[in-house]
């Protein structure tokens, strides 16, 4: 699946629960439907930035490891 | 299989809490190609709730043997009502079923180790199989502390017999970490485990255990203890017996 973010973050070297604030503040400046790339490092914050943002609502697509860095995709949820 | 890639795996995936393996599986493989094994047991449940919080696109399935209790049903819909998922049930083939039991009978795993092995093959095995193939890894919920056969697993093993990766995020969790774990969480459980039973599986091969026993003496507890593995996690041929 081809996912094209219309914003991308990242949040390499940001630490809970910093790094879902800085999400959170990213998605409120995309539309319903667009998506928001979030680039994280390894750790428990890949699972739990995604439970945080499910359960504000948005849509958890996809994760892709690109060397040691992982890039998320939301889908920004109704406001 | 490349072993070089599998050291690679185990390289970096060591002294990683079970969350980070976890994230660490879902970013490395592709989503459509992996999918988690579950029977609705303790650790099957903080998978569940690891995967389906987090809303990863990861495939759920479950082998119906048609031989499961009623409380198992239940921790099924709980499950799936609190998560908002599908969880892909598998029936075994129903011409294998029916040519079994017409020639052994319905209850023939207490009969000898071969039977047994021969139910759990035909209810269990076989639709693992076939939906295993075509992905690279599988989930599941194994521990170390479960049995004598699961203590020299790795977080990630080749899994020869069905010929793709195994990953177990929670793998070296005690008892006490799952429960606390599924407390915190308010996660759903199988009530049966309320009523001492540590592991569940189908209603005839699994019975309640006192405080102390081993995790597993209350499956399959005829039978001697390095048999009690159902063939969907056997131990490499050089671990048997130990
Ligand atoms: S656990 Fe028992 S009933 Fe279930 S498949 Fe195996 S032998 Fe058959």
């Amino acid at each position: 699946m081809e996912l094209k973010p219309v914003k991308s973050i990242n949040l390499e070297g940001v630490s809970c629960p910093m790094n879902f604030v800085m999400t959170k503040v990213a998605i409120a400046e995309i539309l319903t439907g667009e998506i928001l790339e979030v680039i994280l490092d390894e750790g428990e914050a890949l699972l739990n930035v995604p439970m945080s943002m499910k359960e504000e609502g948005h849509a958890v697509l996809n994760v892709k490891k690109d060397q040691n860095l992982f890039h998320v995709f939301f889908r920004k949820g109704e406001d | 299989m490349n072993n070089n890639k599998l050291e690679t795996y185990r390289k970096e995936l060591a002294g990683k809490s079970g969350k980070e393996v976890l994230a660490w599986t879902l970013g490395t493989f592709e989503s459509e190609s992996i999918a988690m094994a579950t029977s609705f047991g303790a650790e099957d449940q903080v998978l569940t709730h690891m995967i389906a919080g987090s809303g990863y696109p990861v495939k759920l399935f479950s082998l119906d043997t048609g031989r499961l209790p009623e409380e198992t049903y239940g921790t099924m819909q709980n499950t799936i009502d609190k998560y908002g998922i599908s969880i892909e049930l598998l029936f075994p083939r129903k011409e294998s079923v029916e040519t079994m039991v017409a020639k052994h009978g319905p209850n023939l795993f207490y009969r000898s180790v071969e039977l047994r092995k021969e139910c759990c093959r035909v209810r269990k095995i076989e639709s693992l199989k076939n939906r295993l193939e075509g992905l690279s890894l599988w989930i599941t919920g194994l521990r170390k502390e479960q049995s004598l056969t699961r203590r020299k697993q790795n977080v990630i093993e080749w899994d020869d017999k069905f010929g793709l990766y195994k990953v177990s995020p929670l793998l070296t969790w005690s008892e006490k970490d799952i429960w606390n774990y599924i407390r915190t969480n308010s996660i759903p459980y199988n009530t049966l485990h309320d009523s001492g039973f540590p592991s569940i599986g189908c209603e005839p091969c699994t019975r309640a255990v006192v405080p102390g026993e081993d995790i597993r003496s209350g499956r399959w507890w005829w039978e001697d203890p390095k048999n009690r593995e159902c063939g969907l996690h056997e131990p490499k041929p050089a671990n048997r017996g130990e």
